[in-house]
């Protein structure tokens, strides 16, 4: 049996796309029946495999994954956040910094008026008040 | 389309991936160990998953990843007694199964058998297998065919189909 007509049905066996002419003659080659019945118990052998990882090693994956489903922050995920909070903390100090530079020293200046209180030269600012 | 769900991610993998590394590696308490720094690879990777690749691939790739740094690790260790152990314990070749598919399936070169366990134990296509071990879809096809080729011949001829009960077959 040539080996092109072997590989025509691994590659059917695979749900890959075969031409049927093709597919025709690799059936027709001698021994070709043997192959497929061959390559499909070796395939049965495989999904027979019904081994499962222990009891311990749900217990530590449900702590893994199931936590972050939760909310469980990772470490990644937490320094992510605390470098967010640097950059946000450094932007303030900034913004700070160039607002007192442009402003200036607001204790040089004397506060501001709020009202004018004008002095009447002549009037008696006790007139009519009893001593 | 957003990132998936670690939990949903290793309840739709974990069994394919556990049971690829077993054949890999042909230590059970070792894939165990293998697949729990997949997941947690997974898990940090979340963030990081392109929706361009197919998730199966991707699994598999961390899962390729995580399986050749450990043999790489092993073998850059001091060469003393018990590393030796451990790195023979970990390779292959030397580890000793029961079952005839077993020893079969460890007598593969390394990149047939993944290839051919990918194909077989996580259903991946040949494009999937290209893109989760940096080939292409003829190499893949070559790989699982080579495979195919070493267990007929090493589980003899048309013994492996009597073996199985027509229901198993027929998965």
């Amino acid at each position: 049996m040539s080996q092109d007509s072997l590989e025509v049905i691994s590659a059917l066996l695979d749900g890959e796309p075969v031409a049927p002419d093709v597919l025709a003659a690799a059936l027709l080659a001698p021994g070709a029946r043997e192959a497929l019945v061959d390559f499909a118990g070796v395939r049965a052998q495989v999904a027979a495999d019904d081994s499962r990882p222990s009891p311990a090693f749900y217990r530590a994956m449900d702590r893994l994954v199931r936590d972050r489903r939760r909310g469980v922050r990772t470490p990644w995920a937490i320094l992510r956040s605390a470098a967010a909070v640097v950059v946000l903390a450094l932007a303030a100090v900034g913004a700070i910094s160039l607002g007192t530079r442009f402003r200036g020293n607001a204790a040089d200046e004397p506060p501001r008026a709020t009202r004018v209180i004008q002095f009447t030269p002549g009037v008696d600012w006790h007139e009519g008040v009893q001593r | 389309m957003s990132a998936p769900d670690a939990a949903a991610l290793f309840d739709r993998h974990h069994l394919a991936v556990f049971r690829f590394l077993r054949r890999m590696t042909g230590d059970s308490s070792l894939a165990e160990d293998l697949t729990q720094e997949v997941f947690l690879r997974v898990v940090r990777g979340l963030d990081s998953y392109e929706e361009r690749s197919r998730e199966t691939s991707w699994v598999f790739r961390i899962a390729r990843n995580v399986l050749s740094d450990r043999l790489r690790s092993q073998a850059r260790a001091p060469i003393d007694a018990p590393v030796r152990e451990a790195v023979a314990l970990a390779r292959p070749a030397v580890q000793a199964l029961a079952s005839a598919l077993d020893q079969a399936l460890l007598r593969l070169a390394d990149e047939d058998r993944e290839a051919f366990l990918m194909r077989e134990v996580a259903g991946l296509g040949y494009r999937e297998i290209a893109e989760a071990t940096a080939s292409t879809p003829d190499a893949a096809r070559m790989r699982i065919y080579r495979a195919r080729l070493a267990l007929r011949e090493a589980l003899g001829p048309s013994r492996a189909a009597v073996t199985r009960g027509p229901k198993e077959v027929s998965k």
